[in-house]
């Protein structure tokens, strides 16, 4: 283990805002390939709970990216998303939106309406949030004692 | 620490509150009538962080929708007091304990923006909860 003195204290910063860095957006990261589309509507007609309800891909193509802040990135689909994750940093603020022109019916799929029940993917993924980060730090402390 | 109790320990409030709306819980009957409250449950997500691996936390989220018909005259007023009225229900800081399970609310109920499902008007009342066993 690496002892810091009061000498090198800008390099035990510059550490611990890295490790910081890596927890969030592996954390973001996580959670974005955690969420799943669900079986083709199509083909098998089922809606699983927490997953994206699968028809012509719109509605999961349809997801909006947006990274705030001084390294501001947005773009759309599921390749951005995992960009503007693993591109955030501590304290960033970062939204991920389904819907728009693309899906005018997400809230539906989502929350549920015209007599379906909604699957509430975003739902399900926010109770995994403690898991993630969870997970994010384990990966970070191998980094580290590795 | 049961699904049944936790299932049991947040429909209590809702089931005590008598607020003179129809509820729909899940895989009753298929209410649908307005006004009305539908209640759904997320995945939870199930963890163990003790070396025993006998202390299971289940973390949810209780979603209850207030759905009531579109009104010209009232916009989203009914709707907005109907999830405020679910919303207080379920305050930040209420600890809920059945026999085997204590199930705690960390923070406020999240009401979402209404949206409209052909003629009626739909408000989501989140609620995150944190089951653990006593």
């Amino acid at each position: 283990m690496t002892a810091y003195t009061l000498a090198t204290l800008p390099a035990f910063a510059l550490k611990v805002r890295k490790i910081a860095d890596a927890v969030v957006s592996q954390a973001a990261v996580n959670i974005l390939v955690g969420i799943k589309t669900g079986p083709s509507l199509a083909r098998e007609g089922r809606r699983e709970p927490g997953t994206i309800p699968l028809d012509n891909a719109g509605l999961r193509n349809s997801l909006q990216s947006t990274l705030y802040g001084s390294s501001a990135l947005t773009g759309r689909g599921e390749d951005a998303a995992i960009l503007v994750a693993q591109s955030m940093t501590a304290g960033d603020v970062a939204r991920f939106a389904w819907g728009g022109p693309l899906a005018l019916y997400a809230r539906i799929q989502h929350s549920g309406g015209r007599g379906i029940q909604g699957t509430f993917w975003i739902d399900v993924a926010a109770n995994r949030w403690p898991a993630a980060v969870a997970g994010a730090v384990a990966k970070a402390k191998a980094e580290i004692t590795g | 620490m049961t699904r049944t109790e936790i299932v049991a320990l947040l429909s209590g409030p809702l089931e005590a509150a008598g607020l003179g709306v129809p509820v729909a819980w899940p895989n009753v009957g298929s209410d649908s009538s307005s006004p009305r409250i539908d209640v759904d449950w997320s995945d939870p997500d199930r963890s163990d962080i003790t070396v025993a691996l006998d202390a299971p936390m289940e973390r949810g989220r209780l979603i209850l929708t207030a759905v009531v018909g579109e009104s010209e005259d009232d916009g989203d007023a009914n709707g907005n007091a109907l999830a405020d009225a679910l919303a207080a229900l379920y305050p930040a800081g209420l600890r809920l304990m059945g026999s085997e399970t204590l199930v705690t609310l960390n923070q406020p109920a999240i009401i979402r923006a209404g949206y409209r499902d052909g003629p009626e008007w739909r408000v989501g009342v989140v609620i995150p909860y944190l089951a653990t066993p006593l």
